[in-house]
């Protein structure tokens, strides 16, 4: 009883502490600017990390709302909103499009979500410098179109471009699909602006001696909220070429592009995907594995008769069998008579892309691919952008997919991939594409799918197939992600993948946020996982 | 739950016991230089200075109370995998030795990126050299442990440790090893070189390089009279045609190519407009920029490293070695 009464008291003084804190917040940067009603404390509790889904099969939709979310206009906003949430000792938590998919902005502690959207002007292009700079909250289409507006591209194309931001991207080390050209955003990026805890503004360059640029890129929002940034911009291409090839295998292929790679070349797309992923690529029409929807169509050609009697009973139950017996699944797989596809494109102006692409062309067949033409290049431009819209029949259907994507060096590559495949395979159906190549590694980007009748046991296999798959790709000596972050999906992981240098990343959470308030619990594991 | 008391609570009563015990008698103590012959033994000084609160400082000048170390002996190359076209080598080894020992696999350091061949990797790391092509490194921290940063091409796994280490002069970790990107030999065309006035030069290099010519690499030199000289190595005669018929102008004539070995100082990340600005300016002759690529190039500029003025860095510093055990390089 006694209890009952202190957790009495205990809401109410929260409530009225959350009541004080949205009065600070309104007074401070307007009413129309603070929200706390219940939608957005749903729409802000969850983002597009696939475990919010199965948390949703169990009608968890709420599991950590905000306290309050916030739209500021200007880094004064943004300033004044850490300010005082720093004073009331809650915690903000940073929020583009909502598009990553490792959890990086739930709430997990409660706090105050800054929604940067309305923080969406382009400051200034510079034509000499070729450089854009630009408000974080910026929506990738509306940041590129304004930049082809004015003859320029910045050359980065997420798969989630509709639904990111610039800070978003700068958050979690993005990659856009022609990462091979014009880098990933880190490589794009050249200064910023950035909140600090204490609510001090850091400015970052080019030139200054240390370069905090490159502390702040891939932090997760966990030493400050940038509010702009800085960065590379290119001539728009005259010109798109693409070319498929087939090899023999994935390590063919892989040899294939590794040998473009060193040979300078620098192509703005390369994807080869594994025998599973090219056929679904056959047969989704460009969407590749994303497309995991779509599924059902490679595995009828695999399974035949079976798969079509279960699919006339509903494609949700055959889909669920088919990955129920994921190990007997992954065998047939890999058992399969089907070779790997190779996308490769070049862009720029007409008279060195065409000879890129002859260049190109000549290591590509003198390594075994087969020309296939540019159709299958095309029809993947067509839908490059609906990978990330495409999941939901599978969770639908009781299921789950998600995606990982490692990094590693060419020496690396080949054993990365097999003993991921090897540690995944009695667990999940598996499919990868190897894309965004360097000339000293490329990176991996596995896709998985399972199933399990109830909730929790779904829980439990997604939990599984994540742990086998990351600690393979650490026994490997790759890196456990390449663009979508670590957020709370692998922070556990990152005493593994950091070692003891992970002294050196709570060094700078302790020196820049020693209150840890600035979106607590991401990136770093937790310092008793630590000790 | 067992504790390690090993070392919390170390046998020996004095730092130069311990420093006898670690390291053999006599090898290392206060006020001298400990040179250390493998990356175990600075493991050990550095776990050890830590342990008894003594200063340690990277170098070869001792200082009265503090442990100085040299890295000198660490020449080892540990690994050269010339499929990713990397080498992983110690941070006592010189340029040139590595250059060299490349060379006899079809391999170099890419041009323009180090300054005095007979520096060390860690000298030249200290002063913001090679920062490009660094993938990862190896090190010890403060508390003794050794650690390195992950080995890929690409990472998405938080701050990228390896610029806490790179310009920081062993604050952080003293740095025993680093893996650099490295260059396959070209078997293309032979450097070129123009000269011309300075902002001439600068605009015709900024034209060509946003239109996509591939050079290996390319680097100005400030002459006398406001002259300067850009040298390409360009990646294919395709290429190198382009350069040459943007050079063919009244105002340019065609000298000898010059060896791309920069000057000494820091190498400064700068855009277009400030090296225009640098270019056409009174800078005195020698001012050398480059590797340059469509976005600007690395000025030299003899100004200081002035990290002790940034009070972020400091608090950082200070909450990682709390005990100050590693206080940079010697002066």
């Amino acid at each position: 009883m006694r209890k009952q009464i202190t957790s009495k008291k205990s809401l109410m003084l929260g409530e009225v502490m959350s009541a004080i804190l949205l009065q600070a917040l309104r007074d401070a940067i307007g009413t129309d600017s603070v929200r706390d009603g219940q939608p957005e404390r749903i729409a802000y509790a969850a983002d597009m990390w696939p475990r919010t889904q199965i948390w949703r099969r169990s009608s968890e939709v709420n599991r950590y709302p905000p306290t309050a979310v916030v739209f500021p206009e200007d880094e004064a906003a943004v300033q004044k909103v850490v300010q005082i949430a720093g004073a009331h000792k809650v915690p903000v938590i940073p929020y583009g499009g909502g598009s990553g998919v490792c959890g990086g902005t739930i709430p997990i502690h409660g706090g105050v979500v800054i929604d940067s959207k309305r923080m969406r002007r382009v400051v200034a292009i510079n034509d000499v410098d070729l450089t854009v700079e630009a408000q974080t909250g910026i929506l990738g289409p509306h940041l590129e179109g304004q930049l082809n507006d004015r003859g320029y591209t910045l050359g980065h194309f997420p798969s989630s471009i509709m639904c990111s931001t610039l800070g978003g991207w700068l958050a979690a080390r993005s990659a856009g699909q022609y990462s091979t050209k014009y880098g990933k955003i880190e490589d794009m990026v050249i200064g910023l602006r950035a909140v600090l805890a204490d609510g001090e503004i850091l400015q970052t360059g080019p030139g200054l001696p240390f370069d905090w640029t490159q502390v702040l890129v891939g932090s997760e929002g966990t030493l400050g909220l940038v509010t702009s940034a800085t960065l590379r911009i290119h001539p728009l291409p005259e010109t798109q070429l693409f070319r498929a090839y087939r090899f023999r295998s994935v390590e063919a292929g892989s040899h294939a592009i590794r040998r473009v790679m060193q040979a300078n070349l620098r192509p703005n797309l390369v994807r080869l995907y594994d025998p599973l992923d090219s056929l679904i690529h056959s047969r989704s029409k460009g969407s590749g594995s994303g497309a995991l929807g779509t599924a059902l169509e490679p595995l009828r050609e695999l399974f035949g008769g079976p798969i079509s009697v279960l699919r006339r009973r509903g494609p949700e139950l055959a889909l669920a069998m088919a990955l129920s017996v994921p190990q007997t699944l992954n065998r047939l797989i890999k058992a399969l008579p089907v070779s790997s596809l190779l996308i490769m494109g070049f862009q720029g102006n007409e008279e060195t892309t065409h000879d890129d692409m002859d260049r190109a062309r000549v290591l590509l067949e003198s390594a075994g691919g087969i020309d296939g033409g540019d159709g299958p290049g095309w029809e993947w431009h067509k839908g490059r952008y609906n990978v990330s819209f495409k999941q939901s029949a599978l969770f639908n259907a009781g299921a789950f997919a998600d995606t990982m994507e490692v990094s590693c060096t060419w020496s690396r590559l080949m054993r990365t991939y097999q003993e991921v495949r090897e540690a995944v395979a009695p667990h999940a159906l598996l499919m990868a594409h190897f894309s965004h190549a360097y000339p000293d590694g490329c990176s991996i980007y596995f896709t998985f799918a399972g199933y399990r009748r109830d909730a929790a046991a779904l829980e439990r296999l997604y939990d599984r197939v994540w742990s086998e798959a990351l600690s393979a790709t650490v026994r490997a000596g790759a890196s456990i992600s390449h663009h979508h972050g670590i957020g709370l999906a692998k922070r556990d992981l990152m005493g593994r993948e950091h070692g003891a240098g992970l002294q050196l990343l709570y060094a700078l959470k302790d020196g820049l946020d020693p209150l840890d308030r600035m979106n607590p619990g991401k990136l770093l594991p937790d310092r008793a996982v630590r000790k | 739950m067992s504790q390690d008391y090993t070392l919390s609570q170390p046998k020996a009563t004095t730092i130069q016991e311990a420093l006898d015990e670690a390291l053999g008698p006599q090898r290392a103590s206060v006020g001298q230089v400990f040179e250390a012959n493998s990356v175990d033994e600075v493991h050990l000084l550095v776990q050890t200075a830590h342990l008894y609160d003594a200063p340690v400082r990277v170098g070869t000048t001792p200082i009265a109370d503090v442990l100085t170390l040299s890295l000198s002996p660490l020449t080892a190359i540990r690994e050269l995998d010339s499929v990713s076209g990397l080498v992983t080598v110690e941070s006592g080894c010189t340029i040139a030795s590595l250059n060299s020992a490349l060379n006899n696999d079809g391999l170099r350091l890419s041009p323009g990126y180090f300054s005095d061949p007979k520096r060390t990797l860690s000298e030249a790391l200290s002063s913001g050299e090679g920062g490009p092509l660094i993938v990862s490194m190896g090190g010890i921290l403060p508390d003794g442990m050794q650690f390195h940063t992950p080995l890929a091409p690409r990472r998405a796994t938080g701050s990228n440790p390896d610029v806490m280490l790179a310009t920081t002069q062993h604050r952080f970790a003293v740095v025993v090893w680093i893996t650099l990107r490295v260059d396959f030999t070209p078997t293309s065309p032979a450097p070129v070189a123009f000269k011309g006035r300075g902002k001439d030069i600068v605009t015709t290099t900024r034209e060509l390089l946003i239109a996509g010519v591939h050079a290996l690499s390319v680097h100005l030199l400030k002459g006398s009279r406001g002259q300067m000289t850009v040298t390409w190595e360009a990646q294919n005669d395709r290429d190198l045609q382009r350069i040459s018929t943007a050079f063919q102008g009244p105002g340019f004539t065609t000298v000898d190519a010059i060896d791309p070995i920069p000057p000494g100082g820091r190498p400064k990340r700068s855009l277009w407009t400030e090296i225009i600005r640098a270019a056409g300016g009174t800078a005195k002759s020698g001012l050398w920029v480059g590797p340059l690529d469509m976005h600007g190039g690395w000025i030299r500029t003899t100004t200081p490293n002035p990290l002790d003025d940034d009070p972020h860095l400091e608090r950082v510093r200070m909450a990682l070695d709390p005990q100050q055990t590693l206080q940079g390089e010697c002066p």
